[in-house]
């Protein structure tokens, strides 16, 4: 079920009612748990399973955990959650990919001997909510979370359905304690989840799916095209992907808001960083944050050998461009960031400026000399990111050759009327990328558009809503897309 | 108890401080509705290829009000649009005779069909379809806007509409079909989409766009042609539309075709088929066997309906095209005197 369709407005609007009317936090938590299993179903029946699975096992390990001390024990518990998790992750997910290639090598080396694959449906949200689940285990081996004993709660926690497909991921040390109180609908949260769902549905509806269009047509078939075509790709898909994921955090977001539950913010204007490292910490946060916490600090080194430390970072980074698609081309994509952030650890390029002392009082020439540096920071970083953006879009070798030799080396033919762009709207797609530029200086200089509108009047807020409803109106989509990180 | 009571009240109170939101989208709704009308339907803001659509109704509308009766009209995709020029053709037609370009950017035989009540009522001396090769090989659906225009401006009236609906696919025929007022919400991409035209098409100095909605003769002139990288990449695109397309696609727009001319043969008016010229560098590429089952139905089709086809595919050399499939001025001249004698042949036999 997707959040712009009809059925979720009547999913949603049932949910609101429903728990307006229900007295007691027990039938609270199941209500909200089975609208969460019937969001899901939604899609597909069957793999409400996955999830239940996942739930059982780490709702037993936990608790398993809480009752021993045994150290082997211990290990033996979190073994099994994490071999549960990663082998449902692994079997529907990797399994494919992996066989394949293994096919592939075969075939290549002159054998015959052909491996057997499953060409199973990918669950959507697996990746998600196998990493959230696994996150309270292992933060139940390392004594930061308690054992959670009831059984609804927990099974909330893992499908809670505004985050359920595609995050953020949540920590059980976050979530699960605001699941001990009664939801009370209040309007100011009401009217704030609002204005965060409207700010995710102008991302999504007015300007990802807007655009999207253009980036595929140029993307998906990039041979021929000239240079200034490609960059127009590659800017296009940079925002198409931000606003789609974007905004679908903002609508989780809002949705949790509405319940009182505060969901964490996933992306802080990512594409304002200086350094890929910083846009590490401002793009897909709680992704970024479970990776660092629960892989990069588990492996060996990380923090007393600066050698070990490159190593665990490349092994984290291709593991976190696999976790977006089971593709050599998103491994080869992990691997160019990781390489990234190592040259910017080793040469410092992510510390320029931080050496100054508070306080200390910038000189009218330094000030300059900082913007003029802080541009130049900025255009490098957005120029690696989406040189790096074709490993992850462009799907085939030979198409990605050629589109990173059209990026690198500029041919300036800027003719372009005549490349068979006319079905995705060009020109539709780049005033609303100048849109997009706008509301994101607008959101930047007003600390989250949706936060600006909370502090607005009434009669503000009202134009507004006016406004924007008129905009989606006018804007919507004419075919439904499904929200891009869905398929990881 | 007393306390779960006053929580759920409290909730609903909750929910009914902000009933503003619902209000405010209601309130644009209507906005928008009152909106489109104005911008859209008596504006007409809308892309210069939907626009020609509106005004080829209106102006075949004209015609039989002036009673214009007997002239030839030619129906076809951007091929044909671009391909040919009536005022060449008329100097072969027999003398008080005229021809029409009545081409619409992307039309294959289903937006044929939406023009043929009006084309009926004018009762012309000839019908001319002209199909091309990357349009017949794959099913042309009718889009959702231009289905919304025609249900809109009535292209078919009510007491045509299950003769010609015969022939529409469940899709179109209930977009046609539909309530008026949720035309309107289709034409919510026309502002837009006639700005993003403008900047793309109308405003670009290789081509003549004046009097293009409502020129019926020789609408749309390219001034350059485009590069060969250029038309390398339209061709690989268009071989790879023609891959996907399959046998019954094409056997749905021969049926269609022969719904069309049993349409007219039954009001009275001759029809005569032509596949467009096709670019050699396309020729070449596209599957020979793909190219003969095309050729070979038209010509079954014509034979047995016993009406005259013209295989123009194989009429101009590369360099009299544009880009993979529009012929250039060398060849619209060429393709209009060609076609032009066709016709003059087709309607002395007929006199005959």
């Amino acid at each position: 079920m997707l959040f712009q369709t009809p059925e979720f407005l009547v999913l949603i609007l049932s949910v609101l009612v429903g728990i307006a009317l229900i007295r007691t936090h027990t039938l609270q938590l199941v209500f909200l748990l089975a609208a969460s299993y019937i969001f899901y179903m939604w899609w597909n029946p069957a793999y409400i399973f996955l999830i239940v699975f996942s739930t059982l096992i780490d709702y037993f390990v936990g608790n398993a955990l809480g009752r021993t001390d045994n150290r082997g024990a211990r290990v033996r518990l979190l073994t099994l959650s994490c071999v549960a998790n990663l082998g449902l992750l692994s079997t529907f997910k990797y399994f494919d990919f992996f066989t394949d290639s293994i096919n592939q090598a075969i075939l290549s080396s002159g054998g015959s001997t052909q491996l057997p694959t499953l060409h199973v449906l990918l669950p959507i949200g697996i990746s998600f909510y196998t990493f959230q689940s696994m996150s309270y285990t292992i933060d139940v081996f390392r004594g930061k979370q308690k054992p959670e004993r009831s059984l609804a709660r927990f099974a909330l926690y893992v499908a809670f359905f505004p985050q359920l497909v595609a995050g953020p991921i949540l920590r059980s040390t976050q979530f699960l304690p605001q699941l001990y109180k009664v939801v009370n609908l209040r309007p100011e949260n009401l009217r704030a989840g609002f204005h965060l769902v409207l700010s995710g549905l102008v991302k999504k509806l007015v300007i990802a799916d807007n655009i999207s269009p253009l980036a595929d047509s140029i993307l998906n078939s990039p041979q021929g095209l000239p240079s200034p075509v490609i960059w127009v790709g590659l800017i296009t898909f940079a925002v198409q992907i931000y606003c789609d994921f974007a905004g679908y955090s903002d609508i989780a977001r809002g949705l949790g808001r509405m319940f009182g539950y505060d969901i964490p913010i996933n992306f802080n204007f990512p594409y304002l960083s200086k350094s890929i490292t910083e846009l590490w910490q401002r793009w897909h946060i709680t992704l970024s944050t479970w990776l660092r916490d629960y892989l990069y600090g588990s492996l060996p080194g990380s923090r007393t050998n600066l050698l070990l430390a490159y190593r665990n970072l490349m092994i984290t980074m291709v593991l976190c461009g696999l976790w977006h698609g089971a593709g050599w081309n998103f491994a080869l994509f992990g691997a160019y960031l990781g390489t990234v952030l190592v040259i910017e650890w080793l040469t410092g390029w992510n510390r320029i400026g931080r050496g100054r002392r508070a306080g200390e009082a910038l000189t009218p020439i330094d000030k300059w000399r900082k913007k003029i540096l802080d541009i130049v920071r900025w255009g490098v970083t957005m120029y690696v990111i989406l040189l790096g953006y074709i490993f992850f879009r462009v799907h085939s070798l030979p198409d990605i050759i050629y589109t990173a030799k059209k990026f690198i080396v500029f041919d300036f033919t800027f003719k372009f009327g005549t490349w068979g762009l006319a079905k995705a709207n060009p020109f539709k797609a780049v005033m609303l990328l100048g849109a997009f530029v706008v509301l994101h200086a607008i959101s930047y200089r007003m600390n989250g558009i949706s936060g600006w509108m909370d502090r607005m009047n009434r009669l503000q807020q009202s134009a507004v809503y006016l406004m924007v409803t008129l905009a989606l109106i006018w804007l919507w989509p004419s075919a439904e897309k499904s929200f891009v990180y869905f398929q990881f | 108890m007393l306390e779960s009571k006053m929580r759920t009240r409290e909730n609903f109170r909750a929910i009914l401080r902000i009933f503003d939101i619902p209000l405010m989208a209601l309130a644009a709704g209507g906005l928008f509705f009152l909106s489109i009308y104005f911008i859209v339907v008596q504006g007409r803001v809308m892309p210069v290829t939907r626009e020609r659509m509106v005004e080829v109704k209106k102006f075949l509308d004209r015609q039989s009000a002036e009673k214009n009766y007997g002239d030839v009209y030619f129906l076809g995709s951007s091929v044909l649009l671009e391909g040919i020029d009536c005022d060449i053709i008329d100097r072969t037609l027999p003398h008080g005779l005229e021809s029409y370009n009545l081409a619409l950017m992307g039309a294959g035989p289903p937006q044929w069909l939406l023009l043929a009540p009006s084309l009926k009522r004018i009762r012309p001396s000839l019908i001319v379809l002209c199909a091309d090769l990357a349009g017949i090989t794959g099913l042309a659906s009718i889009p959702e806007d231009g289905l919304a225009i025609a249900g809109w401006w009535e292209f078919v009236p009510g007491s045509e509409l299950n003769v010609i609906g015969a022939y529409l696919s469940e899709r179109e025929y209930k977009t046609l079909h539909k309530l008026r007022l949720l035309h309107l919400l289709t034409f919510r991409i026309f502002p837009i989409g006639a700005f993003d035209m403008y900047m793309r098409e109308v405003s670009r100095p290789d081509l003549r766009y004046e009097g293009y909605t409502t020129n019926f003769k020789a609408p749309w002139v390219r001034r350059e042609r485009i590069s060969l990288t250029a038309t390398k990449r339209w061709i690989r695109g268009k071989l790879m539309d023609v891959k996907v397309q399959t046998p019954e696609d094409m056997a749905i727009e021969v049926r269609i075709m022969q719904g069309i001319i049993d349409y007219f043969r039954e009001a009275g008016v001759k029809v005569v088929i032509v596949l467009t010229p096709v670019n050699p560098l396309l020729s070449t590429d596209i599957d020979q066997g793909l190219k003969n089952q095309v050729e070979n139905s038209l010509t079954d089709l014509a034979g047995q309906n016993n009406i005259r086809f013209f295989n123009n595919s194989n009429l101009l050399p590369e360099e009299y095209f544009a880009d993979y499939g529009h012929p250039f001025e060398s060849g619209r001249i060429l393709w209009s005197e060609v076609l032009g004698d066709a016709i003059h042949g087709t309607l002395l036999a007929a006199a005959d």
